[in-house]
């Protein structure tokens, strides 16, 4: 049984996405509405990155900025991320946020589910540090 | 003044050096085809030591075992009276690929061309390769910041 079940496991494992592998090493959501529902729950608001499995800027931005102590310290404190594929993923995101340009990041306000603040384009771990200081403040300006 | 460096900031991320991944290269090992007719021996050799000494400046070291391989591709086809030239510089190296099976590859993991027309062949493939070289340094200092 131990066997079989390590065998489901390994075989699952090598099935998965490069997207889903992601999203579990920096604990990033892949599911929209359980991430709106925690976004409301801890009052946070909701980052929404969105990719895709052809952008090599993308996969950069992924290696490079989000998986850096500096972004990953920053995301766990302040909001609720989740990461998507633009094309793989559509309808289960609300089609406002089927960005044009990717990699693109939405921080929306989960009240309203309108985005606060938009970063697109590839950023070095500096510069997206500073939009997501800049996105909080629009959301606690919003919120107040 | 704040929002001038944000903008600066920005900029200078949209207009980032390269999509590759140029991380923790250290040794590198020079690969240059040169069979093109406008360039005596002396030359190409004049422009392959020009290469691997600003390599060495720019702190690589050359003679390792499994060393990243840099490849300096210099092609052209003579049309009439103009020589048309294609230049490659790529890196290539052994990776591990996310196929199932753990499957390693050679793969390229940079690639940067110049396509010209030339009537000043010798000339212009020195700029070519000087200038790609420049634009690989700057990406490799980018990501290594």
């Amino acid at each position: 049984m131990k066997i079989l079940l390590s065998l489901l496991l390994t075989f699952s494992f090598a099935l998965s996405a490069q997207i889903d592998e992601f999203a579990s090493e920096v604990n990033y959501l892949r599911d929209y509405k359980s991430a709106l529902k925690t976004a409301k729950e801890q009052n946070k608001p909701l980052m929404l990155v969105v990719v895709g499995d052809y952008c090599p800027w993308c996969k950069k931005f992924e290696r490079k900025t989000l998986n850096s102590s500096l972004i990953q310290n920053q995301v766990k404190k302040d909001f609720i991320p989740i990461i998507i594929d633009k094309t793989k993923d559509k309808g289960t995101y609300p089609p406002e946020f089927y960005a044009r340009r990717i990699p693109t990041v939405f921080f929306i306000n989960p009240t309203t589910q309108k985005h606060v603040f938009e970063s697109m384009g590839y950023s070095k771990k500096v510069t997206f540090a500073i939009d997501m200081d800049l996105a909080l403040k629009a959301y606690k300006k919003e919120i107040k | 003044m704040r929002k001038i460096i944000l903008f600066l900031l920005v900029c200078g991320s949209l207009f980032s050096q390269s999509f590759y991944t140029l991380d923790n290269i250290k040794s590198l090992s020079l690969y240059m085809p040169n069979k093109v007719g406008y360039m005596d021996k002396e030359q190409k050799q004049k422009l392959k030591d020009s290469v691997i000494e600003k390599l060495k400046d720019a702190g690589f070291v050359f003679g390792k075992t499994d060393a990243t391989t840099i490849m300096i591709k210099i092609e052209s086809i003579r049309v009439n009276d103009t020589e048309v030239i294609h230049i490659q510089l790529g890196l290539a190296e052994e990776v591990l690929t996310h196929r199932p099976g753990n499957i390693h590859s050679f793969a390229l993991t940079y690639l940067a061309t110049d396509f010209m027309e030339s009537d000043e062949p010798v000339q212009d493939t020195i700029e070519s390769v000087d200038s790609l070289l420049s634009e690989f340094l700057e990406a490799y200092k980018d990501d290594n910041e």
